[in-house]
């Protein structure tokens, strides 16, 4: 195992169960101001945004039309199911065909 | 989600967490699965990729260490962005946390080890106080899919044939795709907070050449603070955190 990865897994591993446990044992962090919980609501959702772009049009610059067709068919195919191996075949098999 | 009875009505708790938690071994078979065959596709070993499943639980945010990690960011950017996106679990587990009739410490940090959205969002579903037993079968239950499915994945990816492989590439793309499509359903404004923070991100990385670790956390940042600033209110999912004060 790469030292470098297995840093990765226990340092965010230790970051990710304080957020779930911290709230057991410190009851005022149920009281946290609402822009805060939106804050924290929308982050994923932010990272999602920033995650999909520019990558999308970089990873893929001697193809970037097979990157975009293959990430629009995973888009569409969402729309139709909540099971996420669906979309990720469609993807696949989009690029696929554009490769 | 279908109202069930946390176990506290004499039922096996143990049994009803089981059968609580199925859905959503269901559901994280496959999305774990898609999680190996990526972790196969970028160079990590099954081993890294189901210590990632078995300790750090937490689906989006193990496809985001993926894309950091193949981008080549600093290992201190990677846990940092991982962290941040995480910090959510903050609400759910503030919500659970009342619900629970934990009341040991081991209890306590036991249960908050597998409190993942949808686990948190199928113990709320329940009426009454939440028993230890069920919640941690019903954990149980969710990380089993999740553990299972990396390793599915990971060996799947492996047999595919070499064309294949080659587009494989776009999969991570395709599944932060899929995420925000199922994100904005429950949430049209969701869309110019992702739109904003895909714009920062582009502008800081590709205009200002910020390093692309530092572009992401900055611009998720940047991008969570409008949402929060400008956007209605708080979802569905968080309610039961809001309405208890």
């Amino acid at each position: 195992m790469s030292f470098d990865i297995f840093a990765i897994i226990l340092f965010s591993t230790a970051g990710t169960y304080f957020s779930r446990v911290i709230p057991f044992f410190a009851g005022f962090l149920d009281r946290l101001p609402i822009f805060f919980k939106r804050f924290l609501q929308v982050m994923p959702v932010a990272a999602l945004g920033a995650l999909l772009f520019p990558g999308l049009l970089t990873d893929f610059s001697h193809a970037p039309a097979a990157g975009l067709v293959g990430a629009a068919a995973a888009a569409v195919t969402a729309l139709f199911t909540k099971n996420l191996i669906f979309p990720v075949l469609a993807s696949i098999l989009a690029a696929y065909l554009m490769l | 989600m279908s109202k069930q009875i946390a176990g506290n009505l004499g039922n096996n708790p143990i049994k009803s967490g089981i059968t609580a938690g199925f859905p959503i071994f269901i559901g994280y078979f496959p999305a774990a699965m898609a999680f190996g065959l990526i972790a196969n596709n970028i160079d990590l070993t099954l081993y890294e990729s189901m210590l990632f499943s078995m300790v750090l639980f937490a689906g989006a945010s193990q496809f985001f260490a993926l894309n950091l990690i193949a981008s080549g960011a600093a290992v201190y950017e990677i846990v940092i962005g991982i962290i941040l996106v995480n910090l959510r679990h903050i609400l759910m587990s503030a919500s659970l946390s009342r619900r629970t009739t934990a009341k040991s410490i081991g209890a306590r940090l036991m249960i908050a080890f597998g409190n993942t959205d949808e686990v948190f969002a199928t113990a709320s579903s329940s009426e009454g106080p939440i028993e230890t037993p069920y919640l941690a079968a019903l954990e149980a239950t969710a990380w089993t899919g999740w553990v299972t499915g990396t390793v599915t994945g990971f060996i799947g990816g492996s047999i595919l044939p070499s064309g294949l492989q080659q587009s494989i590439g776009i999969t991570l793309y395709g599944m932060f795709a899929a995420l925000l499509v199922h994100n904005v359903q429950k949430e049209y404004w969701y869309i110019p907070v992702a739109a904003a923070a895909a714009g920062l991100n582009t502008i800081l990385g590709r205009v200002i050449h910020m390093q692309p670790g530092w572009a992401f956390a900055v611009s998720m940042i940047l991008a969570s603070l409008i949402g929060a600033a400008l956007l209605p209110k708080v979802s569905e999912s968080f309610r039961e955190a809001e309405n208890e004060f």
